[in-house]
């Protein structure tokens, strides 16, 4: 009885049918993988979120069925589990059958390599996830990690291993960036001293440190710190490290919180030999009010004019620093080994079966294929759906968004006087219009500080490659001059309807240009100022100007 | 002339040479001109030097070889695709009439490569291991072993569905090309392994894993999945020749959308080769 069951489970395993279901269900996982918002993975949760607004019914669904995790969900562990399971049972029979035949058909060692390839590939990926363990934490020049787990900032350990941590101190020496003429990172080495060795090791990109069965390595995220002091009008100084994220180009950005609320913003621009920056641009602001911005070199005290200060004490480079402990990876590379000596084994030296016959239709007509050739009325269809996808209506939501980026970067630019920012989101020419009114606000002594009331969009279309969005909006402006966040005249509501030209650069949607589409209503009368060069507008008509050519 | 003028100029040189010799070879199958058809393969050989010197070029220009950008990974594919099939024809001459649907596929790659931005990009450090050029390299080689798999299906299935005439009447019998097929099939799945493979090792190095799930990860999974359903498919229920050429050409289908589609469509570590 209980060999019969044996005997029927193995009939089962070894099925071709069981066999295809089993490749297929893991297939369709690929597929669910690879198409379906993904938790866990990178942006997933996000657009999961955008998803339920539009499709709660879909998203749901997926959650029930798990295929928001497909790669974690019972059924495709299942799968690879019973695909396990029939790659042992079929594994064993071709190692009969090869024996049987005292090794003189190719054919079943071909297949036995596959298998057993296959089979070493899924225990390594098991033992990883079940031992292995992955660790990350971002360090500067002449910081020493402790021997500790805690030393690291991101621990992903396996199911059953405690956190990773290395046997001894390591200290980050120096980080070498070298770059390209245009500015592209080219290279990437740190030099790592672990304690008690002799000399410190170089660690480049694609490199590794063997510290006792952990890999130390680095990734490609690195940038410049900028060590500030911050001292206040009262109380200790205190000391804080900003880590300066890649932005564009050769520059990096970051913020800092001061000790009586402000934020600095920071940013460092690598000259193209890719030397630690000698000065750093700073952007102190308080509220809606910027107090400071201009270039600071190290060892430059900035006074603000709340009475604090703060000094630039150096500019040393950070790198990103990964661990890994993965005790089965030889038997990974041997199971890729087995199944690519396999593969060739027993698709190309040995000769194949033939197919099963098929009969050769002969047709009456003078070409066959005419009889499956398309209608020409499904070639219409065809042409239709292409060509009204070729120009089409928008999700209001995505044309929302859009416009919302928008217009939070720009009034941000406004506000911090910081025309850079809104490289993200505007093309060259939308660009060179806000650098000359943001400019024209700073040669007054002022920022704008803006704040989107109601925003509606009322229409939105594409064509290839541009798109067209039609909103109502209320704003509420008023000016602040530069040092002491002072208001400069009365603030004022104002109504637009805007029509906005969004334009594909690099497949990010970025804002060609904007006009109104009705004339505006201001909520002030336009008024002058007077500045050092002459006479100018007031705010009204260089708001109008602006909202001409960018927001707000 | 800079170097760009020089590679668009050998690049459409090559063109022309392609396009010469795929008309020269129609007319010599159709005309069965067997001098004509020797004569044809030289031209579309003489195509290669342009090519080459073309892709040559780029690499002392950029410093890298031809995996980044569209312009660049779509000419080296056809580069690749070409030098298959003359490899192929030069030990089996009487499979000429392939050419006449490997050749038009790689002028079509080609172009579309052409008409994408040229611009150089440098390469970033993580992309500066021995191992990508594994990686892309049988990559190209798998594309390549695809695409004449790809051509001899439809030639199986021109002939299973009747069709006759002096090119198909050249060509062996549907046993022999359907046997051919699942050859090609076998040496591209054997090179799509070894870019999985390589791929894996360099991730490791790279990101510290060699599987994420990136999505491009997963559809070279599923493609060399969907390869393996149909080698599994003709093996175990000794699949008839029209659906295995079927599922051959459903699989081609699979493998170019995995490498020039679904990076445009999926955001993925491996969309930067191409954009």
């Amino acid at each position: 009885m209980h060999t019969r069951i044996i005997q029927s489970l193995k009939r089962f395993l070894r099925s071709p049918a069981t066999i295809m279901a089993e490749i297929a269900v893991i297939t369709l996982a690929g597929v669910t993988g690879a198409v379906y918002p993904q938790l866990g993975a990178s942006g997933g949760g996000e657009t999961l979120a955008q998803l339920r607004e539009s499709l709660p019914a879909l998203v749901t669904l997926g959650h029930a069925l798990a295929l928001d995790r497909a790669f974690r969900s019972v059924w495709f562990l299942g799968a690879v589990a019973l695909a396990f399971a029939s790659l042992m049972v079929v594994a064993v029979e071709e190692a009969r059958r090869l024996f049987r035949t005292r090794f003189r058909q190719f054919a079943p060692a071909g297949g036995l390599l596959i298998h057993v390839g296959l089979l070493l590939v899924i225990l390594a990926a098991a033992l990883k996830a079940l031992f292995g363990a992955e660790a990350m934490v971002d360090v500067m020049e002449g910081e020493t990690l402790p021997p500790t787990a805690a030393a690291w900032a991101v621990q992903k350990p396996g199911a059953w291993v405690s956190p990773l941590r290395i046997a001894s101190p390591i200290t980050l020496e120096t980080v070498d960036a070298r770059r390209y003429k245009g500015g592209d990172l080219r290279s990437l080495a740190v030099r790592l001293h672990l304690a008690g060795a002799e000399s410190p090791a170089d660690v480049p990109v694609n490199g590794s440190l063997g510290v006792s069965g952990v890999r130390v390595f680095v990734g490609h995220d690195y940038g410049p710190t900028a060590l500030m002091e911050w001292r206040g009008a009262v109380g200790e100084p205190s000391k804080t490290a900003a880590l300066l994220k890649y932005e564009r180009g050769r520059r990096f950005e970051g913020v800092l919180a001061g000790p009586a609320g402000e934020r600095a913003y920071l940013r460092a621009t690598i000259d193209p030999t890719g030397k630690r920056p000698a000065d750093i641009e700073v952007r102190v602001m308080k509220d809606a009010a910027l107090l400071f911005a201009g270039m600071v070199r190290i060892g430059e005290t900035v006074t603000l004019p709340s009475g604090g200060s703060l000094i630039l004490q150096g500019t040393p480079f950070w790198v990103r620093l990964h661990a890994n402990r993965d005790p089965a990876l030889w038997l990974l590379y041997l199971g890729f080994t087995c199944v690519l000596l396999g593969v060739t084994v027993r698709f190309t030296l040995i000769p194949l079966p033939k197919p099963a016959a098929v009969p050769v239709r002969v047709l009456s007509c003078k070409h066959p294929c005419d009889a499956r050739m398309p209608q020409p009325a499904t070639l219409l269809v065809l042409s239709c759906i292409l060509g009204l996808t070729a120009c089409s209506r928008v999700s209001t939501g995505e044309a929302r968004k859009l416009v919302e980026r928008y217009n939070a970067v720009v009034a941000e630019a406004y506000r911090r006087g910081d025309v850079k920012l809104v490289d993200a989101v505007v093309g060259p020419n939308e660009g060179k219009k806000l650098a000359g009114l943001i400019g024209v606000r700073l040669d007054m002594g002022l920022t704008l500080d803006s704040k989107m009331l109601s925003l509606e969009v009322l229409d939105a279309k594409r064509s290839k490659g541009e798109m067209q969005v039609r909103t109502r909006e209320r704003w509420s402006y008023c000016d602040r001059r530069i040092g002491t966040g002072e208001q400069v005249g009365e603030r004022s509501e104002d109504a637009y309807e805007m029509r906005y030209f969004f334009k594909r650069f690099e497949k990010e949607w970025l804002v060609d240009r904007i006009e109104f589409a009705t004339p505006p209503q201001f909520g002030r009368e336009p008024g002058t100022w007077a500045i050092a060069h002459g006479r100018m507008q007031g705010h009204a008509a260089i708001q109008a100007e602006s909202k001409e050519a960018a927001k707000p | 002339m800079s170097p760009f003028a020089w590679e668009t100029t050998l690049h459409w040189g090559a063109v022309a040479l392609y396009i010469a010799g795929i008309i020269g070879l129609a007319y010599a199958l159709i005309f069965d001109r067997a001098g004509k058809r020797a004569v044809a393969l030289w031209v579309v050989a003489a195509g290669l030097l342009p090519h080459t010197a073309a892709l040559v070029l780029r690499y002392v220009h950029v410093g890298h070889g031809p995996y980044m950008m569209k312009y660049e990974v779509l000419s080296s594919n056809a580069w690749i695709a070409v030098v298959l099939l003359l490899l192929f024809l030069w030990r089996r001459p009487g499979w000429s009439p392939l050419a006449l649907v490997v050749l038009p596929l790689s002028v079509l790659m080609l172009g579309l490569g052409l008409f994408s931005s040229p611009e150089a990009r440098d390469l970033p450090p993580t992309l500066r291991s021995m191992w990508l050029v594994f990686h892309v390299l049988f990559n190209k080689l798998a594309v390549g072993a695809f695409l004449l798999s790809a051509a001899s299906a439809v030639i199986v299935l021109r002939k299973l569905a009747g069709a006759s005439g002096r090119l198909l009447d050249r060509m062996p019998d549907v046993g022999t090309v359907e046997a051919y097929t699942m050859r090609f099939v076998g040496f591209g799945m054997v090179f799509w392994t070894t870019t999985i493979g390589a791929g894996a090792i360099w991730a490791n190095q790279s990101w510290g894993r060699y599987w994420g799930w990136d999505p491009i990860e997963t559809w070279s999974l599923v493609t060399w999945l969907g390869y393996a359903i149909l080698l599994h498919a003709r093996f175990f229920f000794r699949l008839n020749a029209r659906s295995t050429a079927w599922g051959t050409v459903a699989c081609f289908i699979l493998s170019v959308l995995t490498i020039l589609v679904f990076p445009f469509v999926f955001p993925s570590l491996h969309s930067t080769y191409l954009q």
